[in-house]
């Protein structure tokens, strides 16, 4: 393979890698969007009970968003 | 080839290029998307948990009508457990007295009270209430109406907290 190739191959691994991971992260946020509605109406309407396991799995959709952004962040140094 | 205005080379700044943002750049953006709506569900869980700290306190004890003030299946308006909040006192039976919070579970609109229909009825969005016991009879509420706790004290009625 010519390293001209070799290099269109690895640009279009990394572009398939850059919108897989966007389309993961837009997921977490409408699921973190869902659940801020959630808590806020939870609030407001006076059971606060809901809020805190919301805030919980925000809290995880945040880690995972995380891990996910390490690899553009490692591909990015490449 | 068309002369390049002087301007321009003082000014050599592109919008374009400028206002340019890679694929890369917009996913880390997301990352602190996801940050700021942790961050705003986990306010709203320290707020919620010191609400309910609040309220664990008792609440005030407060005379809110005479025995014989209201004739058999009227009602009227008081406030508990502070200014801001209305109440509404209805009379049932001879000896039967029901309170609610006044404010609509749906957007906080005031509910009065049907004697004809005995229910409590929204008349923003058309929401209506069992007056027994406040539960949704129908409209988009999805809450019930929070119950006043009263208690009869010789010729007095109190509410005492809620129920």
């Amino acid at each position: 393979m010519t390293a001209e190739r070799q290099l269109r191959a690895e640009r279009t691994q990394q572009m398939a890698l850059i919108y897989t991971v966007m389309v993961c992260l837009v997921s977490l946020i409408a699921v973190q969007f869902l659940l801020l509605t959630v808590a806020l109406e939870g609030y407001l309407g006076g059971r606060a009970g809901v809020v805190s396991p919301t805030a919980l799995v925000s809290g995880l959709c945040f880690v995972a968003a995380c891990w996910l952004i390490r690899y553009i962040l490692r591909s990015g140094r490449r | 080839m068309p002369e390049v205005p002087t301007w321009k080379d003082h000014f050599p700044i592109s919008w374009v290029d400028d206002h340019f943002v890679t694929r890369r750049e917009f996913t880390k953006s997301l990352v602190w998307v996801s940050l700021a709506t942790f961050l705003a569900n986990a306010v709203l869980a320290v707020l919620g948990r010191l609400k309910r700290g609040w309220g664990n306190e008792t609440l005030p004890q407060v005379q809110v009508a005479t025995l014989d003030e209201l004739p058999v299946g009227g009602a009227r308006v008081f406030y508990y457990p502070g200014v801001d909040d209305p109440c509404l006192l209805v009379r049932l039976d001879t000896d039967r007295y029901v309170a609610f919070g006044q404010k609509c579970t749906h957007l906080g609109c005031p509910v009065n009270y049907r004697a004809a229909a005995r229910r409590l009825y929204c008349p923003c969005h058309e929401g209506f209430f069992d007056v027994e016991d406040g539960r949704v009879l129908a409209g988009p509420p999805s809450r019930p109406l929070p119950r006043i706790a009263l208690e009869r004290r010789g010729a007095e009625l109190w509410a005492v907290g809620k129920a």
